[in-house]
């Protein structure tokens, strides 16, 4: 028995003296409750991290904040699959529902007034009571499950989570979620203490308290039953335990644990979105909470296959954070000496790992008497391995997590001085004598890149452009393109990011509904202009709101009402249906069609899931049903899709196509040598220049600078709409004057009169954000899309579709806006 | 009438795609109680080598078959590295090590060949055959049927009926056993690999050609349509395999064209807790389920 180098509070008062096989080597009288000790451990954790909150920027202060709810699920997860050897992969649908619940009471208590932070407790009270509820009633099939059967249905959960938001999305909101009115400091904190510190502050104190309890928890007599069943469910129930409760009791602790956590990271977030909390989120926690085990070296006895897993019993130390790197080097056979030394080396972050070697004593995890050895030693079912898990999951967690949090402040944050104060005398954040520094997120990987991160790249090409012919004013202007996959959670962080870090001007053309509303309250309260967001929402139109924030494209409704108008005058008399994306784009999209049809003018309306391509089912209905005319919503490779799927029924509807979907370079990407033949007499609204008009000088223009500067990319519709709206954004920026300021810019996008590529001219006023104002309807035959009518334009709500007849800007020869 | 027929071929051609997948998962679970989670990264990985073949060669049969042997190729692979030592860990390391190895292929994947939707041409004229005027099904659906079917008699036979199917089930099952009498069991764990890895990649190789294409996160939401199907199927059976990819296509086709896209994947979580209340283990699994 060696003893500890580190003087100790030993032991909780459950332990009976020792009696787990090692005499104790301290008297009792030393002995300090656990609450106690608990207690104090979390109150020297919260005056420490309120103190390093004060001395970090506000975007390490933000991440502290995402940090701290992950941290709170993790703990809980790690209580499920540690402590108790349950798994779950669907954490983020548990975490979802506290966020929802957070959303839902929030906003409530917004309609009527101005939440204040005792509302914002109770709805994390509230997200959490209601996550323990549905945690229960999971837990009961739970705990009927082993774990792979466990793993595929809280996978599914998961999975299934943005389809639960989209069918009640008049609740829920669907994709684009709710938005989550966050309260900031109180008045009387307001002076010193910024919105992100204070929400930092907020999502530390609940990773302390859950910290505390679930450490408490662990002493118990609960927590030693956890680990019982979790160590063999024969003996455990031998012992006299109700398996299948306890079970559900992990369940539903974790469930807890994640709800709060949830709700956390719908404040951190802004908003409660599917996207927030995909699977990712699960695999996050466990990511962090598990993978250190797998170093166990583990060979010997007959070494098979794993079927001998059951038989090793080594626990291996481990901690939780992912934060916490490069810990120690797992030694087999460590002494087991340390049992009953368990909270020896708390404060150490790297040192904790003990391994109680094979037949030793579970230290603390088992109840001594009960369960002491018989539990390592009775092990016929695969669920032993959670009991490694478990075994290391010491009681340390508030200092871990304290150590955490200071060992991500001073890698994190080091280098960082407080961002946005640097601009001295000189003009506004992001401009300097030979710059201006702009910032959009955009999705450069995962499912939503092919095709859309070609519009950075158009935006980036005329910006080079525009300063290899002597910039604005004297100054180039830097785009900085953070990638966010298409992911709201990871908008958040990379508009902050954007914002906080790299200081910068403005923000123009972040891309994607559900991604960029979830940072429209952010950048708003920082009066960080946000321009010409790439997406056809209603939602960027809303000066009153959000002044700071302008929209770009054609919104769908109008566009909805404009191909309608097409039907009306041309087609009335077929049957009319619609196929449009489960979102906001095809509900938007709908809206428009039926202002001008009437409310019951579409026979048919399908819909689809962006993550599910077999759309024959939709295809197949609007088949059956007869429609002859059908309302396209859809992003190109769905258009693509749902022509493709048609064609091989043999059936060939005429199809009317929002224009985010028809652009026609872009559907050969899909289509092929089947281009032609498939589009033709496609319908399509077109609110600027068709990628594959080469008779108009927008086109020419834009074509011209991709091959200068982009070389071999394929010039499409993307690219295109990149680089009018950088144009745009160099008018702007040119109209702000020699010494831009933020208000500036918005003065001079509120002033009117952009020229540019669109069809229609914008609408740029105090009382109207909204952008382009209308769309020409345009026929492709034979491969070539071409305008076949005037100009239309429109408003989003009942207004009459009135002709443009103003002239069309045609583009500079110099390519520059002045 | 119409409807319901096609909805049924609908959902018995991805059925079997699932059941692909499912299959490929099962393998590898019932030898080594790995759940490969990167099961269909694989399968995409695969399915771009056998379109760099095709586009070499000009022959979509070379490709195919290339494909096929690349999934093989890169499932030893992935065996003999990563995943050998995860055999012997709790099955969530071996679910963390997969979706790391998921991130990690499509990473590989994208830098290779990039992000773009790429076109997978198909074996077969996709054009619908009728009866009746109701479209039923196509030469490339018959050939999703058939190959999948194909594979399946074919596994079933080589492990009942052959000498090296003896082995494997033995190593398997008994891996000490098996080591006494002379099998040389890793050996045996790395040959299951292989065929869940071709398994895998004929599933991509027919999927894809009914999606938008070819890219890195192409196989995502097959392969978790793929792991429903093996867990409502019990994940040590094989037939179970076959039975829940089918269960899982049928189920999403008639949700999809009944009640509406939205409710997808909340049918295939409402199928799985559906039989996993009935069956714990799956519908297919030698049944003990846990009193509780």
């Amino acid at each position: 028995m060696t003893s500890s180098s580190v003087p100790v509070h030993v032991n909780g008062p459950s332990d009976p003296s020792g009696s787990a096989g090692t005499p104790a080597p301290v008297a009792p009288a030393r002995r300090v409750p656990t609450l106690l000790r608990h207690g104090l451990w979390a109150v020297l954790a919260l005056v420490l991290l309120t103190i390093a909150t004060g001395q970090v920027s506000s975007f390490a202060n933000y991440q502290l904040a995402h940090l701290g709810a992950v941290v709170c699920a993790a703990a809980g997860l790690t209580v499920l699959i540690g402590l108790n050897g349950q798994i779950s992969l669907g954490h983020a649908a548990l975490m979802a529902i506290g966020g929802y619940t957070v959303a839902l009471y929030l906003g409530r208590i917004d309609d009527t007034g101005t939440p204040g932070l005792s509302d914002l407790v109770i709805a994390l009270l509230l997200g959490t009571v209601v996550t323990v509820v549905v945690g229960a009633v999971i837990g009961v099939a739970a705990a009927r499950l082993e774990g792979p059967y466990l793993a595929g249905v809280t996978l599914a959960l998961g999975v299934a989570l943005p389809g639960f938001t989209a069918y009640f999305g008049s609740v829920l909101g669907g994709d684009q979620g709710i938005f989550i009115p966050v309260p900031g400091p109180p008045e009387a904190l307001d002076a010193w203490v910024s919105l992100q510190r204070w929400q930092a502050l907020i999502a530390l104190v609940c990773v302390v308290l859950v910290m505390l309890l679930l450490a408490n928890l662990k002493r118990s007599a609960v927590g030693r039953h956890f680990a019982a069943v979790r160590d063999d469910e024969v003996a455990a129930a031998i012992s006299g335990l109700d398996v299948a409760r306890v079970k559900v009791l992990a369940f539903t602790v974790s469930a807890a644990a994640a709800g709060l956590g949830g709700g956390v990271l719908g404040m951190w977030l802004g908003s409660a979105t599917p996207g927030g909390y995909d699977l990712y989120l699960s695999l996050g926690p466990a990511r962090g909470g598990r993978d250190r085990r797998s170093r166990q070296p583990r060979r010997g006895g007959v070494g098979g296959p794993r079927r001998r897993l059951p038989g090793r019993g080594r626990g291996a130390g481990r901690r939780r954070q992912r934060h916490l790197r490069g810990r120690g080097r797992p030694t087999a056979g460590q002494p087991r000496s340390r049992s009953l030394r368990p909270a020896a080396h708390r404060r150490d972050a790297r040192r904790p790992r003990r391994h109680p070697g094979a037949g030793a004593p579970p230290r603390r995890t088992a109840p001594p008497s009960r369960f002491g050895r018989s539990v390592k030693e009775a092990r016929m079912n695969t669920h032993v391995e959670g009991s490694r898990l478990g075994s290391m999951i010491r009681g340390a967690r508030a200092p871990l997590a304290v150590g955490a949090a200071l060992a991500l402040l001073l890698s994190g944050c080091g280098s960082n001085s407080e961002a946005g104060s640097g601009d001295s005398a000189s003009a506004a954040p992001g401009v300097t004598a030979d710059e201006i520094l702009l910032g959009t997120t955009q999705p450069l990987t995962g499912p939503a890149a092919p095709g859309y991160s070609n519009i950075s790249k158009g935006m980036q090409a005329y910006f080079d452009y525009l300063n290899d012919n002597g910039g604005v004013n004297g100054r180039d202007v830097k785009l900085l393109v953070e990638d966010d996959a298409y992911n709201p959670s990871q908008t958040a962080t990379a508009t902050r990011k954007l914002v906080l870090e790299d200081d910068i001007f403005a923000m123009v053309g972040a891309l994607g509904t559900p991604t960029h509303s979830t940072v429209l309250d952010f950048l708003n309260q920082s009066e960080v202009p946000d321009l010409f967001v790439s997406s056809g929402s209603n939602a960027w139109n809303q000066p009153d709101k959000y002044p700071f924030t302008f929209g770009w494209q054609l919104d769908y409704t109008t566009e909805g009402k404009i191909l309608a108008n097409y039907v009306k005058e041309n087609l009335p008399d077929k049957k009319h249906c619609s196929f449009g994306q489960a979102d906001d784009y095809g509900e938007d999209g709908v809206k428009g069609v039926e202002t001008v049809l009437g409310a019951d003018a579409l026979a048919v309306k399908q819909t689809y899931n962006p993550a599910n391509t077999n759309v024959g089912p939709q295809i197949g209905e609007l088949q059956s049903a007869d429609c002859d005319v059908v309302f396209t919503f859809t992003v190109p490779g769905f258009t693509a899709l749902a022509m493709g799927t048609a064609a091989k029924m043999k059936y060939a509807p005429q199809w009317l196509v929002a224009s985010s979907g028809a652009d026609v370079p872009t559907l050969e990407g899909f289509l092929k040598e089947n281009t032609t033949p498939l589009l033709e007499n496609m319908i399509s609204a077109s609110y600027m220049a068709l990628s594959g008009d080469d008779e108009d000088s927008w086109t020419q223009l834009f074509k011209k600078i991709n091959t200068e500067k982009n070389g071999d990319l394929a010039f499409d519709g993307n690219v295109a709409y990149g680089m009018g709206l950088a144009y745009l954004t160099a008018q702007v920026l040119k109209a702000a004057g020699d010494n831009p300021t933020r208000q500036s810019l918005i003065d001079a996008v509120q002033a009117g009169g952009q020229t540019g590529s669109p069809r229609a001219p914008y609408r740029y006023w105090a009382t109207d954000h909204s952008g382009m104002s209308g769309a020409a309807i345009a026929r492709t035959t034979d491969g070539v899309s071409q305008v076949i009518g005037p100009v239309q334009v429109t408003d989003v709500g009942s207004g009459p579709i009135e002709e443009y007849t103003g002239e069309r800007t045609q583009a500079p020869a110099s390519g520059l806006p002045w | 009438m119409n409807r319901f027929v096609f909805l049924t071929v609908n959902g018995l051609t991805f059925g079997m795609i699932y059941a692909a997948v499912a299959l490929a998962l099962v393998l590898i679970w019932r030898t080594t109680r790995v759940l490969n989670f990167a099961q269909g990264a694989q399968a995409m990985a695969s399915t771009y080598v056998a379109l760099s073949v095709i586009q070499a060669t000009g022959s979509y049969w070379v490709g195919f078959l290339s494909g096929l042997a690349a999934g093989a190729l890169l499932a030893v692979l992935i065996r003999l590295t990563v995943f050998r030592s995860a055999e012997t860990m709790p099955p969530l390391n071996a679910i963390v090590i997969g979706v790391g190895l998921l991130v990690l292929i499509e990473a590989g994947v994208g830098m290779v060949y990039g992000i773009a939707y790429r076109d997978l041409p198909t074996a077969f004229d996709q054009q619908l055959y009728t009866l009746a005027s109701v479209p039923l099904a196509s030469r490339q659906d018959l050939f999703i049927l058939g190959s999948v079917l194909g594979v399946m008699a074919l596994l079933a036979w080589m492990l009942t009926r052959t000498d090296i199917g003896l082995r494997m089930r033995s190593a398997a099952f008994r891996p000490e056993v098996a080591r006494l009498v002379g099998v040389h069991v890793s050996r045996m764990l790395t040959l299951g690999w292989a065929l869940a890895g071709t398994v895998g990649a004929l599933a991509g190789l027919l999927v894809i050609p009914t999606g938008l294409g070819l890219y890195p996160q192409a196989m995502n939401a097959v392969f978790v349509l793929g792991f429903t199907a093996a867990v409502v199927g019990g994940l040590d059976s094989m037939i179970g395999a076959v039975v829940g990819g089918l269960a899982t296509g049928l189920t999403l086709s008639f949700v999809t064209g009944y009640l509406g896209s939205e409710l997808t994947y909340p049918a295939a979580l409402v199928l799985l807790v559906g039989v996993l209340l009935v069956k714990p283990n799956g519908l297919f699994a030698a049944a003990h389920a846990r009193r509780v």
